[in-house]
C-alpha cells in the first residue's frame, strides 16, 4: 500500500461532531482504494475535533490529517479551502471526495476551480473502469444520469450525496495514524466573518436528514391540513415535507419543500399525502427506498412511483394509520 | 452599487427531458425553454439592491443564440445591461470551463460590486458555477443565501443554510452571492419594459473578445460526460384499495411486515 494515488475524503462535521455522510464516504473511499491498491486518507477540519479523528479509521481510514483550531470553528470558504488545498497540493491525491451539503459543495466548487481540477456534483455512484474513476450524478432533476469522466486532471473530485452510498459496517479495531496540520492563513486573508448561527427549530428534524418523511400536498385542501401531517409525521419520528403546490399556497415554509426547486430527498420511506405526483415533486423524492401514497385519484401520477398506493381520503386514512402505528410501537 | 447576474437557458421542466442516442445529449430542438428559477431569483435579489443602493444590475449568460431570449426577461425584469458569451469552441464545456468563462467576461464587462447566482441550474443541478467564478475573480463568495441583510460600504451580510440549519454570514466586497428560492419572489415584466426589452441591442463575444483560453474550455474541459442515460422508470406498487378503516390498517401492516416501520 503507497501513499501515491491515494483516495482522499474530506470529512463534513457540525459543531465537532462527524457527520453519517462522511463514514457512507470512507466506506466508498475504502471500496476504491482497495482495488487501486492504494490507502484512504480523511481530512477532519475544525475546532476542538482531535477526538473525532479516530472515529474514521473504523471506517477505513489509513490515515488522518486533523486541522484543528479555533479560526476552523465556523464553516467558512477561506479557511477551509486553504488547508485542503495546501493538503492537495502537498499529497497529490487520485480522488477526492466531498459532502454534497451546502458547506461541502461551497468548498469543492471553489477549491476544484483553484485547482483546475474537474468536480462531479452530488454523485450517488463511484465505479472504476480501468483503473479510472467513473462518477454517477443525476441531472435534469433526476430525469437523467450522467457518468461522469476525468480525462486528466487530478484529484477527480466529486461531491457526494448524502445517504446514497451505503455505509460499511465499522470496525472498532482498526487504527491509523493521526496527523496533525497548521492552520497557516491569517484572520486578516479571510474574507467573511460567521456573524451568528441559527440553529434549526428544536426537535424538527431535518429533511435531508430524515429517515422517514410524511409530505402534504394540495389535496391537503388548506393550510390547517399540515396539522393532521405533523401529528402523522410525529408518530413516526419523520420530518415534514410538502409540494410545491402547498408552498405556494402559503400553507407552509418553503423550507419543506421537496422537489426539484426544493429539496432533494431520499429517505426509507416516503409518504405522499394528498400529492399528486407532478413531475418537478417526483424529481425530489422518486429515489426514496420505499413510497406510500395516499390520494383520492386513483389516476394520480404519484401512485406510478408508489410501492403501496393508498386509494381514500388521507382525512379518514391518516387517524386509522396513525393508531395502528401507535398500537404496533407501544409493543416494542 | 453595480451588479452583474448570470443567468442561464434550461428546458422547460414542466416536460420530461428526452435523450438522442446518437450524439449523447439531451435533445433541445424543439423544446420550449425557461430561464433557471433560481437564476430569477439572483436577477430580483440584484434589481432591490440598486434601488436601495443605486447603480445598475447587468446581466450575463453563455450559450447559442437563442439565449438572447433569456437575457431578454432580465432586461424585462429591470436590468439596464445584457450580454452574450456564444462560441462554438464552448460545447461541452463542464463547470469548471463555465466558471472560467463566465469570470473572463466578467472582467471584460467592469466592475462589479456584488455579482449574483441562481444556487443551481435546473438542468445540470450541479452549483457549483457561482463559487467557481468567485475564485477565478478572487472574491468573496456566500452560497445558498436566502436572506440578505444590510450592505455597507465595503461589506454585505446575508443568511445562508448551512448543515446545521442557518447562519448569517459578512462577506467583504465584492461579493459574489448564490440564490435559494426563498430569497425573495421575483417580479413580473412589465409591457413597457419588455417592449424595451425585445428592442435592445445584445451584444455578444466570443473566447477571444473576452480573452479566454479555448484551450481550456469545451471538449478540453477538466471533466466530461462519459455517457447520459435515463434511470430505470421505478415500478409501481399494489393498489390498497376499499373503506378507510380497512385500508388504513392495511398499510400499516404491509409497512409492518416488510419491516419498513
Amino acid at each position: 500500500m503507497s501513499n501515491k494515488n491515494s483516495v482522499w475524503v474530506c470529512l463534513e462535521q457540525t459543531d465537532g461532531k462527524i457527520a453519517g455522510v462522511s463514514y457512507e464516504m470512507l466506506s466508498e473511499a475504502r471500496k476504491l482504494a482497495d482495488q487501486l491498491s492504494t490507502e484512504v486518507c480523511a481530512v477532519l477540519m475544525g475546532a476542538q475535533v482531535q477526538d473525532q479523528a479516530k472515529e474514521a479509521f473504523a471506517y477505513g481510514a489509513d490515515k488522518v490529517y486533523v486541522c484543528d483550531d479555533e479560526k476552523l470553528k465556523d464553516y467558512r470558504t477561506d479557511s477551509y479551502c486553504k488547508v485542503l488545498e495546501n493538503l492537495v497540493k502537498e499529497n497529490t491525491p487520485d480522488i477526492l471526495l466531498l459532502a454534497a451539503t451546502t458547506n461541502g459543495r461551497d468548498l469543492a466548487a471553489r477549491l476544484a476551480s483553484r485547482l483546475e481540477t474537474g468536480l462531479a456534483a452530488d454523485c450517488v455512484a463511484l465505479n472504476l473502469e480501468d483503473g479510472q474513476l467513473v462518477a454517477t450524478r443525476p441531472t435534469y432533476g433526476g430525469n437523467i444520469m450522467a457518468d461522469v469522466v476525468f480525462p486528466e486532471k487530478r484529484p477527480a473530485m466529486c461531491t457526494i450525496r448524502p445517504n446514497a452510498l451505503s455505509k460499511s459496517e465499522p470496525d472498532a479495531s482498526k487504527t491509523g495514524e493521526v496527523i496533525a496540520v497548521a492552520m497557516d492563513a491569517d484572520e486578516a486573508e479571510l474574507r467573511t466573518k460567521v456573524r451568528e448561527v441559527l440553529a434549526k427549530a428544536s426537535g424538527e428534524i431535518s429533511l435531508t436528514d430524515a429517515q422517514i418523511i410524511v409530505s402534504g400536498g394540495r389535496g391537503l385542501g388548506d393550510a390547517s391540513g399540515f396539522d393532521l401531517i405533523r401529528e402523522f409525521a410525529q408518530t413516526l419520528g419523520a420530518a415534514v415535507g410538502a409540494s410545491r403546490a402547498a408552498v405556494d399556497a402559503g400553507w407552509i415554509p418553503y423550507e419543506h419543500q421537496v422537489g426539484q426547486t426544493g429539496k432533494t430527498v431520499a429517505p426509507k420511506l416516503y409518504i405522499a399525502c394528498g400529492i399528486s405526483g407532478a413531475l418537478q415533486h417526483l424529481a425530489g423524492m422518486k429515489t426514496s427506498d420505499v413510497i406510500v401514497a395516499i390520494n383520492k385519484d386513483e389516476e394520480a401520477p404519484i401512485f406510478g412511483v408508489a410501492n403501496y398506493g393508498i386509494v381514500g381520503d388521507l382525512y379518514k386514512v391518516i387517524p386509522v394509520m396513525i393508531e395502528e402505528i401507535k398500537k404496533v410501537l407501544a409493543t416494542r | 452599487m453595480n451588479v452583474l447576474v448570470c443567468i442561464k437557458q434550461v428546458p422547460d421542466n414542466a416536460v420530461v427531458p428526452k435523450l438522442d442516442a446518437a450524439t449523447n445529449r439531451v435533445v433541445k430542438d424543439g423544446v420550449e425553454t425557461m430561464v433557471s428559477p433560481f437564476d430569477l431569483n439572483a436577477v430580483e435579489a440584484g434589481l432591490k439592491l440598486v434601488e436601495e443602493h443605486g447603480g445598475e444590475v447587468s446581466v450575463l449568460s453563455v450559450g447559442d443564440d437563442s439565449c438572447k431570449t433569456t437575457l431578454r426577461i432580465g432586461l424585462s425584469m429591470g436590468a439596464a445591461k445584457a450580454y452574450l458569451v456564444n462560441d462554438p469552441a464552448l460545447e461541452d464545456s463542464d463547470t469548471w470551463a463555465t466558471s472560467y468563462t463566465l469570470a473572463k467576461a466578467i472582467k471584460s464587462i467592469g466592475e462589479f460590486d456584488v455579482i449574483l447566482c441562481g444556487k443551481q441550474a435546473i438542468d445540470d443541478d450541479a452549483g457549483q458555477v457561482g463559487a467557481g467564478i468567485a475564485e477565478q475573480l478572487g472574491i468573496s463568495q456566500i452560497t445558498y443565501v436566502n436572506e440578505i441583510k444590510e450592505v455597507t460600504a465595503d461589506t454585505l451580510t446575508a443568511k445562508r443554510v448551512s448543515p446545521a440549519g442557518e447562519e448569517v454570514v459578512e462577506a467583504k466586497l465584492p461579493v459574489l452571492l448564490t440564490c435559494e428560492k426563498s430569497l425573495n419572489e421575483p417580479r413580473y415584466p412589465t409591457l413597457k419594459r419588455t417592449r424595451m426589452a425585445n428592442r435592445a441591442e445584445i451584444p455578444v463575444m466570443d473566447c477571444a473578445a473576452i480573452g479566454a483560453d479555448a484551450a481550456k474550455v469545451g471538449k478540453n474541459s477538466p471533466s466530461a460526460i462519459k455517457k447520459l442515460y435515463t434511470p430505470a422508470p421505478r415500478q409501481s406498487g399494489e393498489l390498497i384499495k376499499g373503506e378507510a378503516e380497512e385500508i388504513g390498517k392495511i398499510a400499516v401492516q404491509k409497512l409492518v411486515e416488510q419491516k419498513i416501520i
